[in-house]
């Protein structure tokens, strides 16, 4: 194939390039080693945050649009039906679903878990595969319980099992185990344990006139911040949440641990940009002698320093490469077990849960300008 | 046109590398005149040894070689639908990666990422007790600040 000479004399310096860099092996191999261990590192720390963010982003858009809890002196405390039944009356809204949850500390294994009701005239949607077992979710005992698979793993349950948990005032409850949830719900259903109502009510030691919170939807979603002002204003003793706030609290948790995480690297970068300074600010006796010599055969100064560029230049790509090749791997395949902890939260039962396989074009771009 | 080294080798009586030295017409088996037909038809060409890759396409090539790779690590798309069931079914909104643990848990049992993010200006950690997902409502008015008209309830036919 004939190429045009422009680039038959580039492909010439690439080659001289590759041919300088194989003989001074020893002395490129620390500089990749290091530029893709920095790519590595922030690549990672990219992709593993915008993989939480797309899964924040993919998973909240099914939940309630408002939320609605009772504050008084700044702690949130038990709502009152009552105020349900005035939700419901805002020609807004939809519907009012009252939770009833709370939390779960085992003092023996150090574990804290979720409790939380369900009615059992309302299920899932037809056909969604939430369950392990094949259940009616109608025709269980009010002593029957379904918990996620963390829970179940750390306590050693299988469905049939018996599940203790303790009430408000300190007396063992014992209920069945009747199914799991399965894998794909982990991320939300780790440490769930679903209770029914009146079962769960005793537990919490909750009054059946109140619940935990209130949640709303909403005949226009694209209008929850308007209506959430309005029911605020309904409700001076409340504090009402939306949707896209808890997506941008997300979005603002991930971001500033990224941003701590980045702190962190901060020192590694600057570590990096001396040795690349140093390298740039002048070249080695062996890269002396080398110019001296192609000064000497007669290349011109512009040919060298093509050359120079070239070197540089192979350098990094072939660690931009190594790194995203390593980022993806550790994001993607071996779920970032670097930076998880760091990222994405902390808790004794920790999900397992694979990172959605985000459009990274902007982030590969910002890697290569950096590169 | 021949090259420099051909030409010496044709000078020195060598073979010039187009064509294995002539033979006796007696000797090919097609018969006089079948080797300058396939000279003609470019067929009587003696292979050329293949020059080694310049470096340069190797090198662009291990690029592309770990361009694939990563795209390769690339998870298939989710089936997301279990989680958002189970998501709508019961009104779920906080993800299972974080506790309860700063608030209700004994804060001398030390978390591994804990001074990340019990600092001034550090995230809630459940997404649930707004610090980030502040209220959706601006009609009461901060502490110390100004009430405003918007503020006031209205009274009926009144100031």
């Amino acid at each position: 194939m004939k190429l045009p000479p422009r680039v038959e004399g580039h492909l010439a310096l690439v080659d001289r390039a590759v041919g300088s860099l194989l003989r001074g092996w020893a002395r490129a191999l620390p500089e990749v080693l290091v530029f893709t261990l920095v790519i590595f590192l922030c690549g990672s720390l990219l992709f593993t945050t915008d993989g939480l963010r797309l899964l924040a982003d993919q998973t909240l858009a099914a939940s309630p649009e408002l939320i609605v809890q009772r504050v008084i002196g700044g702690r949130a405390v038990p709502i009152p039906l009552t105020h349900a039944a005035r939700l419901s009356d805002h020609p807004a809204v939809r519907r009012v679903r009252p939770r009833v949850w709370g939390s779960f500390y085992d003092a023996t294994r150090q574990d804290t878990y979720t409790l939380m009701s369900y009615l059992p005239g309302e299920g899932p949607p037809p056909g969604a595969r939430i369950l392990e077992q094949t259940l009616r979710l109608d025709a269980l005992g009010a002593d029957e319980v379904l918990v996620g698979r963390g829970y179940a793993r750390e306590e050693g349950l299988r469905p049939g099992d018996e599940v203790i948990l303790t009430d408000s005032t300190g007396r063992p409850r014992i209920f069945r185990l009747a199914g799991l949830f399965t894998a794909a719900t982990d991320l939300w259903t780790h440490d769930l344990v679903l209770v029914q109502e009146p079962a769960l009510r005793e537990l919490l030691g909750l009054a059946p006139g109140e619940a935990s919170d209130l949640v709303v939807d909403l005949h226009a979603p694209e209008e929850q911040e308007a209506v959430a002002s309005r029911l605020a204003g309904l409700l001076p003793d409340c504090r009402v949440l939306t949707r896209d706030g808890l997506r941008r609290g997300y979005h603002s948790a991930f971001g500033w641990k990224s941003g701590a995480a980045m702190g962190i690297l901060a020192v590694l970068l600057l570590a990096f940009a001396t040795l690349v300074w140093s390298r740039a600010a002048g070249p080695s006796q062996q890269e002396s002698k080398e110019i001296g010599v192609l000064r000497a055969v007669g290349w011109q100064v512009r040919e060298v320093l093509l050359l120079q560029l070239w070197r540089g230049t192979l350098v990094a790509l072939l660690a931009y490469a190594l790194g995203v090749l390593g980022a993806f791997l550790h994001v993607f395949r071996f779920e970032a077990v670097l930076l998880r902890p760091l990222l994405a939260g902390w808790t004794s039962l920790y999900p397992r849960f694979d990172l959605p396989p985000s459009a990274p074009g902007g982030t590969l771009l910002l890697l290569l300008f950096c590169s | 046109m021949a090259t420099a080294g051909e030409q010496l080798r044709a000078r020195a009586g060598e073979p010039t590398g187009d064509l294995p030295p002539a033979r006796p017409a007696a000797d090919s088996p097609v018969g006089p005149g079948a080797r300058q037909l396939a000279q003609a038809a470019g067929l009587a060409r003696r292979p050329r040894r293949m020059r080694p890759p310049r470096p340069a396409w190797l090198f662009f090539g291990l690029l592309l070689l770990l361009a694939t790779g990563a795209w390769l690590s690339r998870p298939a798309p989710r089936d997301l639908a279990p989680a958002r069931a189970t998501v709508a079914w019961l009104g779920l909104t906080d993800l299972c990666l974080t506790t309860e643990s700063p608030a209700g848990r004994n804060p001398a049992l030390a978390e591994p990422a804990l001074p990340l993010q019990l600092v001034p200006g550090g995230p809630e950690p459940f997404a649930a007790l707004p610090f980030f997902a502040r209220e959706a409502t601006d009609a009461r008015p901060p502490h110390g600040g100004r009430i405003t008209p918007a503020h006031r309830p209205a009274t009926a036919g009144g100031r």
